[in-house]
């Protein structure tokens, strides 16, 4: 009794099997794969060097800032930035607001780097 | 370096990806499973290719940045339909529960005069009409079941089921196809 229970199951799964499998045309790939690998991460070397391009040029723009600008308008771009007062903003050189905008892009900058590696 | 035309085994491309950063291995991978798995999103997207299509190319992606996690306990065709699985779960809003729930109403489907078969017709058609028929979790487990012939326990894996759970969608599910297709089985 049981082992006809199993032999019809297994019928009607062979036959279930082969109705089924009978539609399963093969896709051609037409440009599929291509389109994958396209929008595959790219290798971690070359994003490693992606950014390390973009740290070294940050880090090349901070030793000219830092050259080129003179300490006294660093300490006043610090005390600007850790101040809260509007009024205190206006009154700095435009080489204090410049140094502000550089120290800022740079956070920006290394931020985004980082934010692009753990996308990819 | 391989001249061999024997193409290579899915664990061998997969360590190739994994040690080399292989472009060309997963290449190969991809080109091997396009076919059956977008067969398989196109079941999911219903008539709309492109965004089956659309579902493959995650699918892929997905798999290429989870390489490091697959652990070879499983074949890597249950991998990628469980990746698949979930990511069009997500997508559709497919409520998982109502696949680990076994409802009552699923044991005995009604039988709708309509849908008798007259054995005249297309076997494939009929079948594909009286599966459309079954609930969602008896189709998926029949079909990754007969026609991707992955064992139950792969089943099980690909769609987060308890094993048990997935015994009780098949047997019903082939129980309710007994019933539809009468027609076809005094055929056989």
């Amino acid at each position: 009794m049981q082992s006809d229970k199993s032999s019809d199951e297994r019928e009607l799964d062979l036959w279930l099997t082969q109705t089924l499998q009978r539609n399963g045309d093969y896709i051609e790939d037409s440009g599929f794969t291509d389109r994958v690998m396209q929008r595959l991460p790219s290798p971690a070397s070359r994003r490693w060097l992606s950014i390390l391009g973009v740290l070294l040029s940050a880090c090349f723009a901070g030793v000219l800032a830092l050259t080129l600008i003179p300490a006294q308008a660093w300490v006043e771009a610090v005390l600007v930035m850790s101040t809260t007062h509007f009024e205190a903003w206006m009154t700095f050189s435009p080489v204090t607001m410049m140094l502000m905008g550089g120290l800022a892009t740079s956070v920006l900058v290394v931020g985004l780097s980082v934010w692009v590696w753990q996308e990819e | 370096m391989s001249t061999d035309s024997q193409p290579l085994s899915d664990a061998a491309l997969i360590a190739r990806v994994m040690t080399q950063r292989d472009q060309h291995a997963f290449r190969q991978l991809v080109l091997r499973y396009q076919s059956p798995l977008r067969r398989w999103t196109r079941r999911f997207c219903g008539d709309d290719e492109a965004a089956a299509d659309d579902l493959a190319q995650e699918v892929f992606i997905k798999v290429y940045r989870s390489l490091h996690s697959f652990r070879g306990e499983a074949r890597f065709s249950t991998w990628l339909y469980r990746i698949a699985f979930n990511l069009a779960a997500s997508q559709k809003r497919l409520a998982r529960e109502r696949w680990t729930s076994v409802a009552l109403d699923e044991a005995t489907p009604e039988l709708d005069v309509d849908v008798v078969l007259d054995g005249t017709t297309d076997a494939h058609r009929d079948l594909e009409a009286a599966l459309a028929r079954l609930s969602q979790a008896q189709q998926w487990a029949l079909r990754l079941h007969l026609e991707e012939e992955l064992t139950q326990e792969e089943v099980a894996q690909v769609m987060g089921l308890p094993l048990g759970t997935v015994k009780t969608h098949l047997l019903r599910g082939k129980k309710a196809l007994r019933i539809h297709l009468a027609s076809w089985q005094e055929k056989l």
